[in-house]
């Protein structure tokens, strides 16, 4: 008895999108999702806030934009595990997020402005069949975040190599949501384990960037992200659990956000084309393990590794990661105020082979988007994007504990839609 | 520039329309034999009975549905299910630190008789006989089909099929050979000692072994004669089961009784000092000894005295008579001055011994696979007391102690579902080496618990 409920492995507080390398999201407005985030040497929209806060320095008036991007991932699993047949099909149950986004800048003078945007730079969500092979591993996961940046950037004056801008900006984890279910198989009945959490207070990072450009066609971007320590409190719920544990249960965990910096290209070869590549870097090894404590001793939690009953541990072990982002912009189509664009990109998954489990069924990924802006007058733009995301088959055997074996395949349609405002 | 993004939306279509659900799961490679057809023949270890019941939850962990699922014929693979609690009454957890149990009262019932016949034909309570019952030699029509014969039992009507049970002498090879099998794990012979050994010695005597051999080499000629590929199982030696040994050793951990090495004798330990404990044998009362084991059917009988509401087995006032003995069905007796194997350990593990002589010699003739759970749960055994019941079966970062709640379900005699699936594993190293197949083996750490749990507790 004494490896009663060896773990009961929660695993995946914070998993969930199925759309960029971890749980990331770097859909951040419409307008960069058409060059598929290839933005962080771009410059020339209000969410350079998000890509890269030096954008901001010398861009002028008073800039608006806001907008969504729908994620409609779909998935499905193949069951490699001695829990099912062989082979056994089950989907991802369809869902459709909404993740906003909003930005706006004042320029104070030439060489100053400031901004401030609201965005959701982790998140999303899974839900399997509540009766399905993978159960114990998890029913559902749902996380929500917000995130608030004010920022300034700064256009340093002309030294003759070219210009130089500096921006930075303090971002601020303001509201976090994590919703999570899995079946509990160790005992006849199963029970369920549910945990609705809520963050805890405010949590800071910053970012942090500088644009360079020796020559007019040229610039030259690098913005860095400091990680961010959330901890997310609320009630766990277990249910049908008349042995081992209680009915409910205070829980908390801490979560941080990894570091990530940009390195980008952007080259402006002939009048109205904007090219841009850019390496984005993702420190996602500092995700090691998710801990759950709990405000009591849960019997059914006690064993060697955890003799108090109050924790679960899951191992998680990301390695870091990245993405390589290309995108385009042509503005010279003859149609007055219409500008295309369109990317592609690929996107390494930090998440070991075996610790992937279906709270967040991560591949390695491309990524393709097309889209437009139109000028609807001298102040507002429309913006409209779409990204396909085709993930890589993704194999799972000698999955660790709480995932299970089995074959996932992924894909995600990304329409998103936008405004911008110049004043 | 269009050509440009005409070249984007062509890729995003070719990787969207190529189909990646058309996975192909490859075939196991079965090597020389073949797994297409496979059924399973047993008692309750075969059927999935675990905690003292037949129920569906621990059925589809039934060892050879475990198998079925390795071998990729899950589906074909149909199994007598029963809904929860299953019959037999299911021991269920009221307490998990410490642990308690309770026995549930209410039974399940049958819920795909119409998939007969079933592959796995597992019986609950099934001997040797049962296999070919010659001239229903064995009774099984009697203790199938009526309900007043004593040795009734309703698992024959639930895994066989009702025109094979109509006959005037039902069998269970007729239920296999029907189905044409390619492949056959056959497990027969626990429950001709087992009685035996779980009355303490007082119910139903062992198959004789002349007997048992003569059954077992008539059942592996009809086996042979379907054309499988065979694989047969030994029989566990009685004292590497939970049922003989464990509640012993409870009690010496709680306390409440110890090995006194000077006078070679078990003893209850009492506010007035520790004394002798007593048995009832065959041969008379006498006191506990090294061999003698108190059955996990004892349990209550313990609890009692604990309660003081039955007079403990000693001799308290010291005139040489005990006032009270542990009855003779709650014990099974050890060697201890009587006639040379003449006591209840004795008499079950040599009859096990021959059985598994028959076992092996008719296996070797017949060219059967043999999975030697004899030798494998005897390793068990022994590492678990040599380490002071630290070790047990390991595989994939687990240790299962033969024990209650680990590789024993709380019966003390069937396995959890982990230990359904350490018996899957051991008949799938015996069919890779025999059969140069390549089944790949159960993750046991990722089998369910599924521990019962009392409704409301």
């Amino acid at each position: 008895m004494r490896r009663f409920i060896a773990t009961i492995c929660l695993l995946f507080v914070f998993s969930a999108s199925a759309f960029a390398s971890g749980f990331s999201i770097y859909e951040a407005s419409a307008r960069a999702n058409a060059m598929l985030g290839a933005f962080s040497a771009y410059a020339e929209h209000v969410s350079t806030i998000y890509y890269n806060p030096a954008g901001l320095g010398g861009l002028d008036g008073i800039r608006f934009s806001g907008g969504a991007t729908i994620i409609a991932p779909r998935t499905s699993f193949r069951n490699l595990s001695s829990l099912a047949p062989l082979g056994q099909k089950t989907n991802l149950k369809d869902q459709n997020f909404w993740v906003p986004n909003a930005y706006a800048s004042y320029q104070i003078n030439d060489n100053l402005t400031a901004g401030i945007g609201v965005y959701s730079p982790f998140g999303l969500g899974t839900e399997w069949p509540s009766d399905w092979v993978g159960r114990g591993a998890s029913i559902k996961a749902d996380i929500k975040s917000l995130f608030v940046t004010p920022a300034i950037g700064y256009k340093l004056p002309d030294f003759g190599i070219g210009k130089i801008k500096i921006g930075a900006g303090l971002r601020m984890a303001v509201y976090g949501q994590v919703k999570l279910k899995r079946a509990v198989q160790s005992f006849t009945p199963e029970g369920s384990f549910s945990l609705n959490g809520d963050l805890d207070k405010t949590a800071f990072g910053f970012n942090a960037g500088i644009l360079y450009q020796p020559i007019e066609a040229v610039t030259l971007g690098f913005t860095y992200r400091s990680k961010i320590k959330t901890k997310y409190k609320g009630d766990a719920v277990f249910t049908n659990l008349p042995v081992g544990f209680p009915q409910t249960a205070k829980g908390s965990a801490e979560i941080t956000f990894p570091s990530s910096y940009v390195v980008a290209l952007n080259v402006k070869p002939i009048e109205g084309l904007t090219t841009e590549l850019d390496y984005v870097w993702w420190g996602w090894s500092s995700y090691d393990k998710l801990a759950i404590n709990f405000d009591q001793t849960i019997p059914a939690l006690k064993s060697a590794e955890s003799p108090e009953g109050k924790q679960i541990v899951n191992e998680r072990n990301y390695k870091d990661s990245y993405q390589i982002r290309f995108g385009a912009e042509y503005s010279k189509l003859g149609i007055k105020g219409l500008t295309i664009r369109g990317g592609i990109a690929y996107d390494k998954n930090p998440i070991r082979d075996r610790y992937v489990d279906p709270t967040l069924p991560d591949a390695d990924r491309w990524l393709f988007s097309g889209g437009l802006s139109y000028d609807l007058t001298n102040y507002l733009a429309v913006d409209a994007s779409y990204i396909f995301i085709r993930a890589k088959q993704r194999k799972v055997t000698d999955s660790t504990a709480g995932g299970i074996d089995g074959v996932y395949n992924t894909y995600a349609n990304l329409p998103s839609f936008g405004i911008t405002l110049k004043l | 520039m269009k050509r440009f993004l005409s070249l984007f939306v062509l890729l995003a279509l070719i990787t969207s329309c190529k189909d990646y659900n058309s996975l192909d799961i490859k075939p196991v490679d079965s090597g020389s034999a073949d797994f297409s057809s496979y059924v399973a023949v047993g008692n309750s270890l075969t059927a999935g009975y675990q905690n003292g019941a037949l129920y569906k939850s621990a059925q589809q962990y039934s060892f050879p549905k475990l198998i079925a699922r390795q071998i990729g014929i899950s589906d074909q693979f149909s199994q007598p299910l029963i809904s929860d609690p299953g019959i037999g009454g299911r021991i269920e957890l009221t307490n998990l630190d410490p642990v308690e149990t309770t026995q549930n009262s209410s039974q399940g019932n049958p819920i795909n008789q119409s998939d007969k016949p079933f592959t796995n034909l597992g019986i609950p309570g099934a001997v040797l006989v049962d296999y070919l019952n010659p001239q229903n030699s064995g009774h099984l029509k009697e203790r199938a089909t009526d309900p007043n014969n004593p040795a009734f039992n309703p698992f024959y009507g639930i895994v066989m099929e009702q025109s094979e049970l109509a006959k005037s002498a039902p069998n269970i090879h007729d239920q296999v050979a029907k189905q044409n099998p390619t492949f056959i794990t056959f497990w027969l012979g626990n429950n001709d000692v087992l009685n035996f050994v779980t009355s303490g010695g007082e119910g139903q005597q062992p198959t004789s072994p002349s007997n048992f051999d003569q059954l077992y080499q008539g059942s592996v000629q009809a086996l042979a004669s379907t054309g499988a590929s065979v694989i047969v199982y030994n029989i566990p030696d009685v004292t590497t089961i939970p049922f003989v040994f464990y509640l012993r050793t409870e009690l010496q951990q709680q306390g409440a009784i110890v090995f006194n090495s000077d006078t070679q004798s078990y003893q209850l330990v009492t506010p007035q000092g520790n004394f002798d404990i007593y048995i009832q044998t065959d041969n008379g009362n006498r006191v506990m000894r090294q061999y003698d084991f108190p059955l996990l059917s004892a349990s209550s009988y313990f609890a009692q005295i604990q309660a003081g509401q039955t007079p403990p087995p000693i001799d308290a006032n010291g005139d040489g008579t005990p006032e009270s003995v542990i009855p003779d069905q709650l014990v099974l007796d050890g060697p201890a001055g009587g006639p040379q194997g003449s006591s209840e350990l004795e008499q079950a593990a040599g009859t096990v011994a021959q059985y598994n002589n028959s076992i092996q010699s008719a296996a070797n003739a017949a060219g059967f696979t043999l999975v030697d759970i004899n030798g494998i749960f005897s390793q068990i055994f022994s590492d678990f007391q040599s380490s002071q019941g630290q070790q047990g079966y390991n595989a994939n970062g687990l240790t299962l102690r033969p024990v209650p709640g680990e590789l024993f379900s709380f019966d003390g005699i069937h396995p959890t579902n982990r230990g359904e699936a350490v018996l899957a594993n051991e008949t799938i190293k015996a069919m890779n080496q025999s059969f140069s197949s390549n089944v790949p083996m159960i993750n046991i750490s990722k089998i369910p618990e599924g521990f019962p749990v009392a409704a409301g507790s």
